[in-house]
């Protein structure tokens, strides 16, 4: 599965960097496609699922019109960008904002509202704005809104997001362009700014909504939402005025809200919807093979891990965390707790192939009983120890871990005693960094710095196993500053190899999710990270 | 009236709060880029900081008022949520509630009348069923059947009767089967074992000497005096039922109470748990007194006054 | 319909030891010819015994994972399949029936233990202290049980003694509501007002006169209650506050088994015949027990 995951957006920083020219050309906007050619992968999950619609984008004439019924897993909560964090709320943001760049199917960054930028050196950015971009009320998109969003974004008291405080100050060069400072060089900007969790939002909009977005939503994406009604539906209209010439093709859609799974295999089977996601195999097996319907199977960056605490008893000790990786057998946790259905990964997501290196070079990864236990002898604790294992109910695959994990360490005399703790309650354990160890699903980040830097430098506030290595630190200080990608790219490869001594969380897999859709919508691809930026693409054949 | 409310409301504003967890902390928990002073200032924001008396002070005073505040999860309205969801929970009520008479009084009756019969084993069957299938495991199983073998699903969304009343039926006839079929099963116990009851006692004897056909004797002496226990099961489940059948509820994405209130719970949505425990109280309240008035009606006998002074 | 109270004045003349034996030998000799009882003892006996004695009737090691053989249906190798992480079915039965049993029974316990003495207090007194209790029960009946059992666990700790003493509080209004009811209209009767009259002490009429009344809405209360705390068990696991995994339960089996529904239909099926079977056990009991017990029946 070749995956350059980011590749686009690497080369061009690293070219940018070189050459100082431009690189991307405003004439990519506006098509159906930008410049996917010879990155674009199709997952050969998806053909192998359902070979009979392997490459369905290009082969007709997108025909716009109609309208989507879809089963939706929950509520939306908060719908204001700076404060939204679930991933439920950002599926619905992303209909209706935009964001300056936008991943592709392979999480490739590709120009969106930004059509041009320059870097004239390591801290510097200079974006340009598409020229027809406009809001869904007709004002034009500018660099003040630029400048309002990402300043709203670093602002601890609004926004807050850690990525952002690298922003130093920034300059409106005029309508149209906009200038970011830096404070240090920062790779992973682009990434960040191409993520949907990180829209542009109208100044004005919010300025006369006196900054209460949670409920209403205003954006230059391609749809407007018409009605939420929790419980029940959300229902979008396309945008007249999308600035994105005829785009979206669907009219309408209608979410409706359906958080059992079995309750959505009904609305599918019942023909109520025309399509539904799952996490789960089980309710999908019926509609797999079935002409009447079209399965995709697609790798996520979704990955389950066991947190450990390394700040004290028998656990500070990463000759004992190194013995509990090398006693595990991965491959029966991806067996049992998830079917089978997806992939052994390491630190960094296996997806992102470009920035993760292979498991079988990873020494703790190799299973080996004898290792483990010399590995605990040397730490004194041959006769092993209690350790109180903290999950949620809430996630099937959590739990499943949990089991999987406490039969395995018997073998090295580590006796796991799991405590379930309701969601919210784990997550303020988890918050905290009140476990001994906890299970928790991590979501894909948009750079691999937020799978490092974020949760293992000693002086992230996010550092939930309290470890502290200054080898580690100085690694991750050096990667994340590194713009030439080949140098980042080996940086991370480091990173990972130390992140395998240290071993301060246990990573078994990341998980496959299934989109079931009518086949006569077409346009669907379906991405990695638990978004739907293809909904603007999505038609109905006659 | 007054006390209890007091009491219920001083109860689930503290016993909320003693629960680990805020809703800043529910709704930014799987993101690592959200940094603590953002939570803060999200807490001061939705005036979590305040201190605990001045908050239920305030939560009261407005209450009394009618103003039951929004959500802090969506910002709505709490009193426009429950009035849009109360309808849905208390038809789903009623409904299960006679389908749980219809079938489950009835088998009560044969089961005590036909005692030691093969009739008295189906219907006992049938409550076993009942007793050791949960509700949630029926509805599951009735849908996937549907929809499976016959083709039918009952509707995505939830159509108010006024509106449409074959649609509203539709949607309501499953999740109403599903539950109504547990608890027949317990009014089918109960009933049963309070007829049997009453044909032991000496009036049914005197009645029957005086050679009054057995449907007579049934309907005008045994029945009506076996009401009492049956009266307080329902009364129970019907208690019940109006805190909501949570799963029931979500597999048919029936926008309930019990959903409203359980996801509220786990968010940590205070206010929406607040005003529907409080509500849910008032509900239970008005019963509690409803069954007692028939306790009254029922059997003539009862009257209500300490037991010194009758 | 004194039948009760005149068996028990007639053994007063006997010695005390020989009417402890002639009062149980009663009886135990009238349980024995209910076939019903019978069988429900039998039946609970023998959940309890495969409880007690879960490693040595369990065929495989219910925790052991193997990824080999998971969601296999039947066979002579595992009786009743295995799970999704190839965990033998039929011997994570056997040792569910451990956890069921204990948090249902424990739960049934506190239930009758907080809710009969309140009903009867409640329903013989009535007056301040009648609208009292129950107001208190109408608290807690009113309060959703999730709430409930998650503010316990937020001070005891989730665990399964702590899951049982939140369904016992639960159940409990339940109780103490079907037991007033019949003291409400049982203590106008007139052999009580009679022993009333005579002089008769309260308690000696609540535990002659009243309790009987009482017997078979609480036998069947009981029994109906113990089946739905086996299954809320499951719903409380779902919060994380019943069993903790890998500890089988059947509740829990039965709900995770939903998730298998089509595929693998028997995970639910054979914990839901579990529940089933002692079900119908505590029930017959619970007929035998109310017959035997309840002196009115006798005539």
């Amino acid at each position: 599965m070749p995956r350059h995951i980011d590749a686009t957006l690497e080369r061009m920083v690293h070219q940018d960097r070189q050459t100082r020219r431009r690189l991307l050309q405003t004439s990519a906007i506006g098509g159906a496609a930008f410049g996917l050619s010879g990155l674009r992968v199709i997952d050969p999950f998806t053909a192998g699922v359902n070979a009979q619609d392997a490459s369905p984008v290009a082969s007709a004439d997108p025909i716009a019109g109609g309208a989507l019924r879809a089963g939706f897993e929950a509520n939306p909560d908060d719908l204001n960008p700076f404060t939204m964090s679930s991933l439920v709320s950002a599926l619905v943001t992303e209909q209706v904002y935009d964001t300056l760049f936008i991943f592709d199917e392979t999480l490739a960054s590709q120009p969106n509202l930004c059509v041009n930028f320059e870097a004239p050196d390591e801290t510097t950015f200079i974006f340009t704005i598409a020229e027809n971009a406009m809001f869904s009320d007709g004002s034009p998109v500018t660099s003040e809104d630029v400048k309002f969003s990402l300043e709203g974004y670093k602002d601890p008291e609004l926004g807050g997001r850690a990525w952002a405080q690298v922003i130093e100050t920034i300059d409106i060069v005029d309508e149209k362009t906009v200038q970011l400072n830096l404070n240090s060089p920062f790779a992973p900007m682009i990434g960040y700014l191409s993520w949907h969790y990180n829209p542009i939002i109208s100044k004005a909009f919010y300025e006369a909504n006196e900054g209460n977005l949670q409920t209403v939503t205003m954006g230059s994406g391609p749809f407007i939402l018409e009605d939420f009604v929790p419980d029940q539906s959300i229902r979008f209209v396309k945008n007249p005025n999308y600035w994105q010439e005829g785009l979206p093709y669907l009219d309408e859609m209608e979410w409706v809200v359906l958080p059992d799974d079995q309750a959505r295999v009904a609305a599918l089977r019942g023909g109520e919807v025309q399509n539904a996601d799952f996490l789960d195999y089980q309710p999908v097996e019926s509609f797999v093979d079935n002409p009447d319907w079209q399965v995709y199977q697609v790798s996520t960056l979704t990955h389950a891990t066991t947190y450990i605490n390394c700040s004290e008893g028998p656990l500070a000790d990463a000759r004992v965390r190194q013995a509990m990786s090398y006693a595990i057998d991965r491959t029966e946790f991806l067996e049992t707790a998830a079917l089978g259905f997806g992939q052994v990964t390491g630190y960094i997501p296996a997806p992102q192939e470009f920035w993760a290196i292979p498991v079988d070079e990873l020494p703790t990864y190799q299973t080996n009983l004898e290792r483990a236990q010399e590995l605990m002898a040397e730490a004194g604790f041959a006769d092993g120890f209690d350790v109180t294992l903290r999950v949620s109910p809430l996630y099937i695959l959590d739990t499943a871990n949990a089991q999987v994990l406490q039969q395995q360490l018997q073998a090295i005399n580590i006796n796991i005693t799991i405590e379930q703790l309701e969601w919210g309650n784990l997550l303020d354990a988890w918050v905290n960094s009140d476990f001994e160890m906890l299970n928790i699903l991590l979501l894909g980040q948009p750079d691999p710095d937020g799978y490092t830097w974020g949760r293992y430098h000693s002086t992230s506030p996010t550092n939930r196993n309290l470890i502290s290595d200054p080898e580690l630190d100085a690694l991750l200080d050096e990667a994340r500053s590194t713009v030439d990608t080949e140098a980042r790219q080996s940086l991370y490869a480091d990173v990972q190899q130390k992140l395998d001594t240290l071993v301060p969380n246990l990573f078994y897999y990341v998980y496959d999710v299934w989109l079931i859709w009518d086949p006569r919508f077409r346009g669907v691809t379906p991405m990695p990270n638990a978004s739907a930026p293809y909904m603007k693409r999505v038609w109905i054949e006659q | 009236m007054i006390p209890t409310l007091i009491g219920v409301s001083l109860i689930v504003f503290f016993s909320i709060r003693f629960i680990p967890g805020d809703i800043v902390l529910v709704l930014s928990g799987a993101r690592s880029d959200v940094t603590e002073e953002q939570r803060d200032q999200l807490r001061r924001n939705l005036g979590l900081d305040k201190p605990l008396p001045v908050q239920y002070v305030e939560w009261v005073g407005n209450a009394v008022q009618g103003d039951l505040g929004n959500s802090l999860k969506t910002q709505r309205s709490i009193a426009t949520d429950i009035r849009s969801r109360m309808p849905v929970t208390i038809q789903l009520a009623i409904m299960a509630a006679l389908v749980g008479l219809f079938v489950g009084i009835p088998a009560g009756v044969i089961a005590a009348l036909r005692r030691g019969t093969r009739t008295e084993l189906a219907a006992q069957g049938v409550a076993l069923v009942g007793l050791s299938v949960p509700d949630f495991w029926l509805g599951t199983m009735f849908l996937l059947v549907a929809s499976r073998y016959f083709a039918w699903y009952p509707g995505a969304q939830y159509v108010s009767i006024f509106d449409d009343v074959g649609k509203n039926l539709s949607i309501f006839i499953l999740p109403a089967l599903a539950v109504g079929i547990s608890l027949s099963a317990s009014l089918m116990r109960i009933t049963r074992s309070a007829l049997l009851d009453v044909m032991g006692s000496g009036y049914i004897v005197t009645a029957r000497s005086k050679g009054l056909r057995e449907a007579v004797v049934l309907r005008r002496h045994a029945f009506k005096n076996a009401l009492i226990p049956i009266i307080t099961v329902v009364g129970l489940q019907l208690g019940y039922l109006l805190g909501g059948v949570v799963i029931v509820e979500t597999v048919f994405n029936l926008p309930g109470v019990g959903r409203y209130t359980v996801q509220a719970i786990s968010d940590r949505d205070y206010p929406v748990v607040q005003a529907t425990v409080l509500l849910i109280t008032i509900l239970v309240l008005f019963i509690s007194l409803f069954v007692d008035i028939l306790y009254a009606y029922v059997d003539p006998r009862i009257k209500y006054g300490s037991a010194r002074s009758s | 319909m004194s039948a009760g109270a005149g068996t028990l004045e007639a053994g007063a003349e006997l010695p005390r030891s020989a009417r402890r034996q002639s009062f149980w030998s009663l009886y135990l000799r009238q349980f024995a010819r209910n076939r019903g009882g019978m069988i429900g003892i039998i039946v609970l006996g023998a959940v309890a015994f495969s409880a007690l004695f879960a490693p040595s009737v369990a065929t495989h090691d219910p925790y052991e994972i193997n990824r080999l053989v998971r969601l296999q249906g039947p066979s002579t190798a595992h009786w009743l399949g295995t799970d999704e992480f190839g965990r033998d079915l039929f011997s994570r039965i056997v040792f569910g029936a451990r956890t069921s049993m204990s948090v249902a029974a424990l739960a049934i316990v506190l239930a009758t233990a907080i809710g009969a003495p309140s009903g009867i207090i409640a329903g013989y007194f009535g007056g301040w202290l009648d609208s009292l209790i129950m107001r208190v029960m109408d608290v807690i009946f009113s309060f959703p049980a999730i709430l409930l059992a998650l503010s316990i666990t937020a001070i005891l700790g989730p665990s399964l003694r702590n899951a049982a003493i939140a369904l016992g509080i639960v159940y409990a209004p339940g109780f103490a509501r079907i037991i007033r009811g019949p003291i409400l209209s049982a203590k106008q009767l007139e052999y009580v007002e009679a022993s009333r009259v005579i002089g008769a002490s309260t308690p000696r009429i609540l535990i002659r006169h009243l309790l009987p009344n009482v017997i078979s809405p609480l036998v069947v209360t009981a029994t109906v209650t113990f089946s739905f705390a086996l299954l809320a068990e499951a719903a409380l696991s779902f919060l994380g506050l019943g069993a903790q995994p890998p500890i089988p339960s059947w509740g829990v089996m039965l709900s995770d088994g939903r998730r298998f529904m089509e595929s693998a239909p028997y995970l639910a099926i054979f914990p839901g015949l579990a529940v089933m079977l002692a079900v119908l056990a505590s029930n017959l009991l619970g007929d035998a027990l109310r017959d035997v017990l309840d002196p009115r029946l006798r005539l």
